[in-house]
């Protein structure tokens, strides 16, 4: 991995480990839905290092394919859960769409930061 | 309160986040952005919160000016873990079923051709062998004791322990005169 990659790997697995940290703080506070809360952005980066993972391993020394691959799932995967998010408010669940809310959330905190370390515009 | 609206209720306050809430509300009815302020969380969290509470019927809100307002559902409060505890089980029917299953098992079990074939040890087995008996016994009649030996001896040869239970149990009663069947022999 170059700078970019080993940054934006660093940035997404500290999210990781933050959220399981206050996923546990709020556990041990009884807070329990806000702890799920966590673990639930938790996820998404995950899923984010993951796809970093495979961007990178599938393009190797080539920034700009791994950009354009890690720049698709992001609009691809969130559409879902905004999709889910949609259908959820329809039907009258909030807390359904609350929980999507939480997805999208943090898929656009991966996303700007994605941009700001590979100096993407947009 | 039904059994799933009482289950919903102690889930829902099982939480510090929505027991602060309810805290607050307790004191004054107020809208999202106070109690995010009050309590530290964002206004998304604490409207995740106000819908679970109001679904579990603790809340509800009204309209006043720009604001939504949330109130506490006093009423509910009122109600008292006891009023909960003794509501009807929606299971009531289903543990009535079971009951008379085992009852019926136990009954095939010790009675074989119309005798008992042993006196159950277990006290509650005993029981339910001993409710079938005191069947045979007419209510609002006196039994000389020769006549209730007669009848226990159609079941089985040890009267005396049969007869000595089923007084111990309150299924029969007895003076100088004789035994009769009590009222309530469930």
């Amino acid at each position: 991995m170059n700078g970019k990659q080993c940054d934006m790997k660093g940035y997404l697995e500290e999210r990781v480990a933050q959220c399981a940290q206050v996923r546990r703080e709020l556990m041990a506070d009884n807070r329990g839905d806000e702890a799920n809360f966590q673990a639930i952005q938790g996820n998404v980066y995950g899923i984010f290092s993951t796809i970093l993972t495979v961007a990178v391993e599938q393009n190797h020394g080539n920034d700009q394919g791994v950009e354009d691959f890690f720049l698709k799932k992001l609009e691809e995967i969130p559409a879902q859960w905004e999709q889910a998010r949609e259908k959820a408010l329809v039907r009258g669940d909030d807390v359904a769409a609350h929980l999507e809310g939480l997805k999208l959330e943090a898929a656009q905190d991966v996303g700007h930061t994605f941009r700001e370390i590979w100096g993407v515009k947009g | 309160m039904t059994e799933t609206e009482a289950i919903g209720l102690f889930k829902c306050l099982a939480d510090k986040s929505r027991l602060q809430i309810l805290k607050s509300l307790a004191v004054e009815d107020m809208y999202v952005e106070r109690l995010a302020q009050r309590l530290d969380l964002t206004a998304a969290t604490v409207s995740f919160h106000l819908k679970k509470l109001a679904q579990a019927g603790a809340v509800s809100s009204y309209k006043s000016q720009y604001y939504t307002m949330y109130a506490l559902n006093r009423d509910l409060f009122d109600t008292t873990i006891l009023d909960i505890v003794q509501e009807e089980s929606e299971e009531a029917d289903l543990q009535a079923q079971r009951d008379e299953a085992y009852r019926q098992h136990v009954l095939d079990s010790f009675f074989q051709d119309g005798r008992l074939k042993t006196i159950p040890a277990q006290r509650k087995k005993k029981r339910i062998v001993l409710q079938a008996l005191v069947e045979q016994f007419e209510p609002q009649r006196i039994y000389p004791e020769p006549e209730v030996n007669a009848i226990l001896a159609r079941y089985h040869d040890d009267v005396c322990t049969l007869r000595r239970d089923l007084v111990g149990e309150g299924l029969l009663e007895r003076d100088a005169q004789g035994y009769w069947r009590t009222q309530d022999e469930t």
